[in-house]
């Protein structure tokens, strides 16, 4: 019997692995996989493999096709029947996204399991990697395998695919060069693989779950931030002496500013961001709005409500930190991630709610909202291009492209030009359908904003 | 009678346009022989020394045309007006476009905001303001300042092109606010009407230039009431920046549109415009060195997604004209039909500006004058 007894850590198996994405890509990533959503702690999903007992005891990783909206910490176990072995404390787990054949994201695990942030994958298709001698302990017989068992340490939403082995050379200990083997392959429906435990949900599904909050009856405007009831966690002023936590979501690193909560124009709280004073590159910026991140992928551009509370064609970027898969210059291909931002010239669309009319206007260097501008401004992606000082790989095609997420959303102004001149946001998200221009005679065909947002359903404050 | 001095030139086009010839008039009450007839001049006007002919409009309403341009009405002087010339066409050889007397159609205002007129653009339409009937629309750009900044656009509205004009509001449709984008700017110039159902429902094209640059945009009016667009804003649309991608040829590092006057081909779905070059020479006259035409599919005015953008059609230079004898080429319009439509498969005539260089005559401004293009699409 072959187990996994005390564990020995050779300096190699600190290396990084490059081991190839073994699971479907493209259109068909999704496909006859599973959506999982426990609703308490020490909830189990139990997945069997296409053989009753597989062999692991010459694997070195095991490999677990995984998509979560959500950083759930699982405990990840292997099973014979009668004995059993998981990830142990300390135990280290990668993570590596769809298309990737290296990863430099792990975390360590602990008794509890594993789990990755907006910053570790979180949000992007992959597969989990657990380094199967240094990462799990136990006494299970790796020679005969019946299960693999995932456990939830609270209510989650996970996506679980197929399960593969890869077997690879230590070597450099980056494992280059081996075979996968699948252990569950999902060519063709295997639900009946998959068994949840107690009150725990689970559905085949072909295709990404929705994870993005729909803006009142649109179809195809999210809203995947708001300010409702979070004065706490945004609201905050950096003029020189506070402290970042004091200063709360504006940025100590920048020029001075402050966020405020006001009212959007259905009575709903919204922020109002106020750039008071220049310091050090001349630039007031919020931290990161999203900390849970947001999927984008696949949408036109990002959308919110604003408002121009100053006298003047107030001016400000988007600072968006895209995450995808890319390909390093030394050929590997992996998660990494880069900033992007607004440049001028760029067409946007307005859609004030006071005058009812749709506005084509044109980044000036930035987003500028006319004087008296309040309503609905959406920005299509192109208008985005990656920042001079970012470059991890992340291209122009990958930004919001297929298996790509936002993990940093933040807002930045240049505060010599726009000194005490304050906007306010709210509802951001993206939009899946282009609102167009409509006039007496250019007809939008029921794409006009107001339409694309279901504000007919909506009252106004 | 007027004494009237003509310089001879030679302006050889497609269009059959003859020499101009000189005609000396005696004007002496006791001379009992009669002053001989006037040659008739066919082709293009030449201004009159002291005189210039600039950023012109042509139109095409049947078999007459209209030639809207600004001019000044007091010889030597910068005092510009809107002029227009009714134009007919004689068969035969040596003849061709006749223009007759110039008429001054549209005059600024002292202490109002049309105070220095700049260039106007006419389109044929059914109109209604002040409960009577009228069948041309005019915009016009002007300012109430005297350095050529804070353009703002309005309309007039007339029976005839070469009749009275009545301006409609005491202020302006499309208005440049200074006092928030600048009061340096050039603001909105270089209007541009189309009539795009060929009834009232008009579109009206403009250049834009503040401090990041000029920029084509529109607006899309209802103006059966024309007096209604001034107290219904429901009557005029947001406002669109046209696209500034694609073909378009420049030396900004992000591409400008100035100066463009534009035509529709409602078949195809296209929009076609003619533009100035930039940027500007850099010597006096601070004018463009070369004109463009381009078209865009009219669809992709309506939405930010990033279509093809402007295909590149032509572009003219100092070498296409006559003995490349012109540096300057600028203010360019596309004859269009009176309803500022066209037929994007057939041969377009193009009317564009020539002036002298300062270096070479200190009075450059009084040597404006019209020249004509013809673009021949590919098959």
């Amino acid at each position: 019997m072959d187990t996994l007894g005390t564990s020995i850590s050779f300096p190699s198996d600190k290396a990084m692995p490059k081991i190839p994405y073994a699971f479907e890509e493209g259109t068909d990533a999704f496909k006859n996989t599973v959506e999982w959503k426990p609703t308490a702690k020490d909830e189990t999903l139990t997945v069997a493999f296409d053989e009753a007992t597989v062999d692991l005891s010459e694997a070195t990783h095991l490999l677990v096709q995984y998509y979560s909206a959500k950083s759930p910490r699982l405990q990840y176990t292997l099973s014979d029947g009668t004995n059993a072995s998981s990830l142990k404390n300390g135990g280290r787990v990668f993570f590596m996204g769809m298309g990737a054949n290296f990863s430099d994201l792990y975390v360590a695990a602990n008794a509890s399991g594993a789990s990755f942030g907006e910053n570790k994958g979180r949000l992007l298709m992959g597969m989990i990697v657990i380094p199967i001698a240094e990462s799990l302990a136990g006494n299970v017989d790796l020679t005969k395998v019946s299960s693999l068992q995932i456990k939830a340490t609270g209510a989650t939403e996970v996506v679980i695919g197929g399960v593969a082995s890869y077997k690879g050379e230590r070597g450099d200990g980056s494992y280059e060069g081996g075979e996968s083997a699948m252990l569950l392959n999902l060519a063709a429906s295997k639900f009946a693989k998959f068994t949840a435990s107690k009150e725990g949900t689970l559905e085949e599904i072909q295709a990404k779950p929705v994870s993005n909050t729909m803006y009142g009856t649109s179809e195809t405007v999210t809203e995947d931030l708001n300010f409702n009831g979070k004065e706490s966690s945004y609201v905050g002023e950096w003029s020189g002496e506070q402290t970042q936590q004091e200063a709360n979501k504006i940025f100590i690193g920048g020029s001075y500013g402050k966020i405020e909560m006001t009212e959007d124009s259905y009575g709903n709280d919204a922020i109002q961001v106020t750039a008071t004073g220049v310091r050090g590159d001349g630039y007031t910026a919020t931290q990161n709005l999203l900390p849970n991140g947001v999927c984008w992928a696949g949408m036109k551009g990002v959308s919110f409500w604003a408002r121009n509370d100053s006298d003047i064609e107030v001016a400000f970027n988007l600072e968006v930190e895209c995450t995808a898969v890319v390909t390093k210059s030394n050929g590997n291909k992996q998660v990494a991630s880069d900033r992007f931002n607004i440049q001028q010239g760029n067409r946007f669309v307005l859609y004030d709610l006071n005058t009812g009319k749709t506005t084509i206007y044109m980044t000036r260097p930035t987003v500028t909202l006319p004087v008296g501008f309040e309503g609905w401004v959406f920005i299509p992606f192109t208008a985005f291009s990656r920042a001079d000082w970012s470059s991890n790989g992340v291209t122009a095609e990958q930004f919001m492209g297929e298996n790509s997420y936002v993990n940093f959303f933040a807002f930045s102004i240049e505060a010599a030009k726009n000194q005490n001149k304050p906007f306010s946001v709210n509802s951001i998200g993206a939009y899946s359908e282009t609102p167009l221009f409509e006039s007496v005679y250019a007809d939008a065909n029921g794409k006009t904003a107001p339409e694309l947002l279901g504000l007919n359903n909506k009252e106004e404050n | 009678m007027k004494m009237k001095k003509l310089f001879a030139g030679l302006t050889v086009v497609a269009l059959g346009v003859t020499a101009l010839s000189l005609v000396a008039c005696n004007d002496t009450p006791d001379d009992p022989t009669p002053p001989p007839a006037p040659e008739t001049v066919y082709g293009l006007p030449v201004a009159g020394t002291g005189r210039y002919i600039k950023d012109s409009d042509l139109v095409a309403d049947g078999d007459t045309r209209y030639l809207l341009y600004s001019t000044n009405e007091t010889p030597a002087e910068n005092d510009n007006v809107i002029a227009i010339r009714r134009g007919t066409f004689e068969e035969g050889e040596g003849k061709g476009w006749k223009y007759g007397e110039e008429k001054i159609a549209l005059t600024g205002e002292s202490g109002k905001w049309d105070e220095n007129i700049g260039t106007a653009s006419l389109v044929k339409g059914a109109f209604t303001f002040e409960n009577d009937e009228y069948s041309w629309l005019m915009a016009y750009c002007a300012t109430a300042q005297a350095n050529d900044t804070q353009y703002s656009i309005g309309l007039a509205v007339a029976t005839s092109p070469d009749g009275e004009w009545k301006k409609v509001s005491e202020t302006p449709l499309i208005e440049f606010d200074a006092d928030v984008y600048g009061s340096t700017s050039v603001g909105c110039y270089a209007p541009s009407l189309v009539n795009l159902d060929k009834q009232n429902k008009i579109r009206v094209f403009y250049t834009y230039a503040d401090m990041y640059g000029h920029f084509a945009k529109f607006v899309d009016l209802d103006a059966a009431d024309v007096g209604a667009l001034y107290t219904d804003e429901s009557k005029v649309s947001g406002e669109v920046q046209c696209p500034n991608h694609g073909q378009i040829a420049g030396g900004d590092a992000q591409a400008m549109f100035p100066n463009a006057d534009f035509a529709y081909d409602a078949a195809a779905g296209k929009v076609y415009a003619i533009k100035d070059y930039s940027p500007a020479a850099a010597t006096k006259p601070n004018y463009a060195e070369r004109i463009q035409l381009l078209s865009i599919e009219e669809e992709e005015l309506y939405s930010v997604e990033l279509g093809g953008g402007w295909a590149g059609l032509r572009t003219w230079d100092f070498a296409d004209t006559e003995d490349g004898a012109w540096e300057r080429l600028y203010g360019a319009c596309i004859l269009s039909d009176a309803y500022g439509h066209i037929d994007g498969t057939k041969a377009m005539e193009i009317i564009y500006n020539v002036c002298e260089l300062e270096m070479d005559d200190e009075n450059w401004e009084f040597t404006q004058n019209l020249k004509t293009f013809v673009y021949t699409p590919a098959a």
